[in-house]
């Protein structure tokens, strides 16, 4: 059984995804739409982890969670950076960056979600019903994060390209 | 019928010969009915003083300050409105009028009207003829279809044109100049109504009819100030709560409004969490099995999933997220599990707040579950805030693209192209309509460098205004204004037209219900002011904009050849004209569509056979995930297999986007009152409903008030991380923790010594909107509140009459 092999993996998705959602929804703040959902579904990759807790010992795999800073960052700091991305995010090119970021974020998502898939498949011949049953609801989620982003890219890229 | 003959009854005001006074008196005498009965007859009139009844002629139209559409009678003498009536045989008023219907058309006879075009030189606002405006107008469109093609066009509309006027826009846009920037401003207050309806059932319409109030046994108000935002279908409740066999009132609102008061139970609710609330009623009523199985067996599709979420929401853990008893939450459950007729609504509670979308379709939701829809007395409503909001959907002058068609689907956008006459390619469908904060925020960046704000003042009505603000003063964007007023919009414009109001000309609109009004021409408008119609196919004919066959686009010249072109347009779909004419309209009680050679006078309620506009080839979107917004594309639908059966849409509670914390400890709902309309463009020209609620106030409670150590009347500062409002307080029996500022309030008229923008509530609001909807979530900021002065026993600017009213009695001296 390497089932902690692919837990491992879930997690590692995970973890990147969490990191890359946090980067991406900072350098997008003044994209309010993709910066407030990326925020969100960043702070539900820690739910994701959360799956995972009660089946991680049986199968000799550590559990993990994600060390989301607890409290706010100071205000002033919360503004400086939203300054910068706000006034970045009053250039052209802004746009352009976006739809870069955007693109780079699908590929991690799904790279999470078929860590999903595998683990969903290991579980299923494993006969671990319980296991499965998370596996599934990780993959339903990782699922709807691609396809957000997928919804982003098609309505950002005609007037990207087109009006740019 | 309405048998209004043996019951006629008028107020004893208008018997009295007095005007009645709806400032004081909002919803006037009761005329109390039965359940099933007829709503008697109470007819409100005003008319100037000195005016008699003999020397006016009355024209029909409808009233245009709430999405209830009251029928009225405008009152003309010598070319002049000199007061209005409401219409004894309409189906939606039954002769009564509201405090805006009975005053609000004071403003059309305002001092000062908008009577010539304004062109900016050399930095100022200066009179011009339309010519010079309007080719000036025309030049900056060529140029920026030259250099950045008509991606680089935006239009931006209002929720009180009139369907011709929305059709004709959203014609020349759409086919014409071929941009996906139009969108309305019901994007802030009926975007989530449509896209709920659309989410559960396929398709936007409202199922109900308004005459279920007069049928329902329990009565289910979401988020729905319905006392002071539709004050006539309030005076319909109040009649049934003071008749025989009233219903019962559940009502969901952080504040203690009028509503609130009259309810069997109230949750007033921490803001933002409307879903976690109703999922924990969706638990209730599984949990004790009121569920009408065979009907959701036959007619939905998601229960199990729909199940499996609601089991994590029981009551207790509602409560912790709400803030209310569980035990309030176990009784509203088993009143709405024990209803037979079930009439539940939702308003801005529920759309202008947090997971607006996921939250209004789970009152449908509520009402799949009880098999409680499309017939008598059973009905989820979905309300508009404004009165023509329904038409911007329609037409497809909003987030949707004409006769209730999905963009998504290439037959229908075939359809529209053979309806124009224009190559289906030249109607951009790459992507949804562009909403109004996308537009704006394509303006910021420089891609949009056109944009063209009709009938609405986004200067004080969208959220974040210094960033609003900062777009529209930007360099290198051109900013046209057509507008009855010069309100603050205008003053940052670069063309500013001036525009016919309702009462000066012809057209048609449709409340919540469905309900059809043909309004018609009764004054000239003053000086040189045109309706918006004439305007736009003036601009259309200048640009030459030709179909496929080089006939003039739009082929229309007048409002009732929209009508008609619209009509056809509908003809087959479920918002269905086709046996509508103006005609047929004048005279008329109001006539609710679908309206058809085989249903000619109109159809009460939709989906009465429980067959749900579902199948994949009609449905007028595919549905998207409710947490995210991520669309589903038609193989994702397809999959669902809905074939006409409605949507059972689970979802699951999130945080707010602000969340309350030490700096910024309150929560901020901003919202209306009564006596005003969206920024006040208009009722603040009316003396009696300026007096009424002539100047901003912050509403917290008496208790925050005490440890905050502000009182009745003191000035405070509200300050959120993007900007601050000064206004005095009022204290009021609303949540503890909740702040209320009205929004109607700019910098306009603003006679204190308050910073230029220190007054409107959109201040303080954050740019964030429900992902499916779009719709800004302005209520649901943080703040913080300071003490700034006392008030030298001067109370809050703030009505008493309403939600606003003091938690205790103001004596003298209460005041510090």
């Amino acid at each position: 059984m390497k089932l902690d092999l692919a837990m491992q993996q879930v997690q590692d998705a995970e973890c990147d995804l969490f990191e890359e959602l946090t980067t991406f929804a900072e350098r997008h703040a003044a994209d309010s739409d993709v910066h407030h959902v990326a925020k969100l579904l960043a702070s539900r990759c820690g739910i994701q982890l959360e799956l995972l807790l009660p089946h991680a010992d049986r199968y000799g795999a550590a559990g993990r969670s994600i060390d989301e800073p607890t409290d706010q960052p100071p205000d002033v700091i919360e503004r400086a950076r939203r300054l910068a991305s706000e006034m970045l995010g009053k250039h052209e090119l802004a746009g352009m960056l976006l739809l870069e970021d955007l693109r780079g974020l699908y590929l991690t998502a799904h790279r999470a979600e078929l860590a999903w898939v595998v683990l969903e498949q290991a579980a299923k011949a494993a006969r671990d019903v319980e296991l499965l049953a998370s596996a599934r609801k990780g993959r339903e989620e990782a699922e709807r994060r691609w396809k957000w982003i997928r919804t982003k890219v098609k309505e950002a890229s005609p007037q990207l390209l087109v009006a740019g | 019928m309405l048998g209004y003959d043996e019951q006629a009854h008028r107020s004893n005001d208008a018997m009295s010969g007095r005007t009645p006074d709806r400032i004081a008196d909002i919803w006037g005498a009761r005329t109390p009915f039965g359940r099933g009965d007829s709503w008697p007859v109470r007819v409100d009139e005003l008319l100037v003083d000195g005016v008699r009844e003999e020397e006016v002629t009355w024209v029909q139209s409808a009233c245009v300050l709430c999405s209830n559409g009251c029928g009225l009678d405008i009152a003309v003498k010598d070319g002049r409105m000199v007061g209005v009536r409401g219409r004894a045989g309409d189906r939606v008023n039954h002769g009564r009028l509201g405090p805006k219907g009975l005053h609000g058309w004071k403003a059309n006879n305002a001092p000062d009207r908008l009577t010539k075009p304004l062109v900016r030189r050399n930095g100022s606002l200066e009179t011009s003829t339309w010519d010079e405006a309007l080719d000036l107008v025309v030049e900056r469109t060529r140029q920026v279809l030259n250099e950045t093609g008509p991606l680089g066009l935006g239009f931006y509309n209002s929720g009180q044109l009139f369907l011709e006027d929305y059709y004709t826009l959203a014609v020349l846009v759409r086919a014409g100049l071929g941009t996906p920037h139009l969108d309305g401003n019901t994007r802030l207050c009926t975007a989530t109504a449509d896209a709920a309806l659309k989410e559960s059932f396929g398709c936007d319409g409202d199922p109900g009819s308004i005459e279920d109030f007069d049928l329902c046994d329990t009565l289910f108000l979401v988020g729905h100030n319905m006392a002071e935002t539709q004050t006539v279908a309030w005076m319909r409740v109040l009649d049934r709560l003071a008749g025989p066999d009233p219903p019962t009132l559940i009502a969901v609102d952080p504040r203690r409004t009028k509503v609130a008061e009259r309810a069997a139970v109230h949750l007033p609710i921490r803001g933002g969490t409307n879903l976690a609330l109703l999922n924990a009623i969706q638990h209730e009523l599984i949990a004790s099995d009121r569920i009408d199985h065979a009907f959701v067996a036959a007619h939905t599709v998601g229960y199990e999933q729909l199940v499996e979420n609601v089991a994590e929401y029981p009551p207790e853990r509602a409560a912790d997220i709400c803030g209310v008893p569980a035990e309030s939450i176990r009784e509203a459950a088993r009143l709405i599990g024990a209803a037979e007729r079930l009439v539940s609504t939702c308003l801005q509670g529920v759309y202008q707040s947090h997971q607006a979308t996921a939250s209004a379709v789970q009152v449908n939701n509520i009402h799949l579950l009880r098999g409680m829809i499309g017939k008598p007395g059973c009905a989820p409503f979905q309300m508009n805030g404004q009165p023509t909001a329904q038409n911007t959907r329609e037409t497809g002058a909003n987030g949707d693209i004409g006769g209730l068609r999905n963009w998504q689907n290439e037959k229908h956008v075939e359809e529209l192209a053979q309806s124009w006459n224009v190559d289906a390619l030249q109607i951009p469908h790459a992507g949804p309509p562009t909403h109004v904060m996308q537009i704006f925020r394509y303006a910021e960046m420089g891609s949009v460098r056109f944009l063209w704000i009709i009938g609405t003042n986004p200067a004080v009505s969208l959220p974040n205004l210094e960033r609003i603000r900062s777009i529209l003063k930007r360099a290198g964007l051109f900013v046209v204004v057509s507008d009855a007023f010069l309100n603050e919009t205008g003053e940052l414009a670069d063309v500013v037209l001036p525009t016919a109001l309702w009462g000066e000309k012809t057209g048609t609109y449709t409340n919540y219900d469905r309900t059809v009004h043909l309004s018609e021409k009764a004054v000239d408008p003053p000086g040189d002011a045109r309706s918006d119609l004439d305007i736009l196919l003036d601009y259309a004919r200048r640009l030459d904009l030709r179909d496929r066959d080089g006939k003039p686009l739009p082929p229309w010249d007048a409002p009732e050849g929209a009508f008609e072109a619209f009509k056809e347009l509908t003809r087959g779909k479920l918002c269905d004209y086709s046996g509508l004419s103006y005609a047929k309209l004048r005279g008329s009680e109001g006539i609710q569509w679908p309206c058809t050679d085989a249903s000619p006078d109109g159809t009460a309620r939709l989906y009465t056979d429980h067959v749900f506009n579902t199948f994949p080839d009609e449905c007028e979107d595919y549905g998207h995930d409710l947490l995210t917004g991520a669309a589903r594309e038609r193989k994702d639908y397809a999959e669902l297999d809905p074939a006409g059966r409605a949507f059972l849409h689970p979802a699951e509670y999130a945080p707010p986007a602000e969340s309350t914390r030490d700096e910024f400890p309150f929560q901020l709902v901003t919202g209306r009152t009564v006596y005003h309309w969206h920024t006040r463009t208009k009722t603040g020209r009316v003396g009696e409903l300026n007096d009424a609620a002539p100047d901003v106030w912050v509403e917290l409670t008496p208790e925050d008030a005490v440890e905050l150590a502000i009182g009745e009347g003191d000035v405070v500062r509200v300050e959120s991380p993007r900007g601050a409002v000064e206004g005095r307080a009022r204290l009021t029996g609303g949540r503890r923790g909740v702040v209320f500022v009205p929004f109607h309030y700019g910098s306009w008229q603003d006679r204190t010594d308050r910073g230029p923008n220190e007054r409107a509530a959109n201040e303080l609001t954050i740019a964030a909107w429900d992902p499916v909807s779009k719709q800004p979530t302005v209520k649901s900021s943080a703040v913080r509140v300071t003490r700034i002065a006392a008030s030298g026993g001067v109370p809050a600017p703030a009505p008493t009459t309403t939600a606003s009213e003091p938690a205790l009695t103001l004596r003298r001296g209460d005041c510090s």
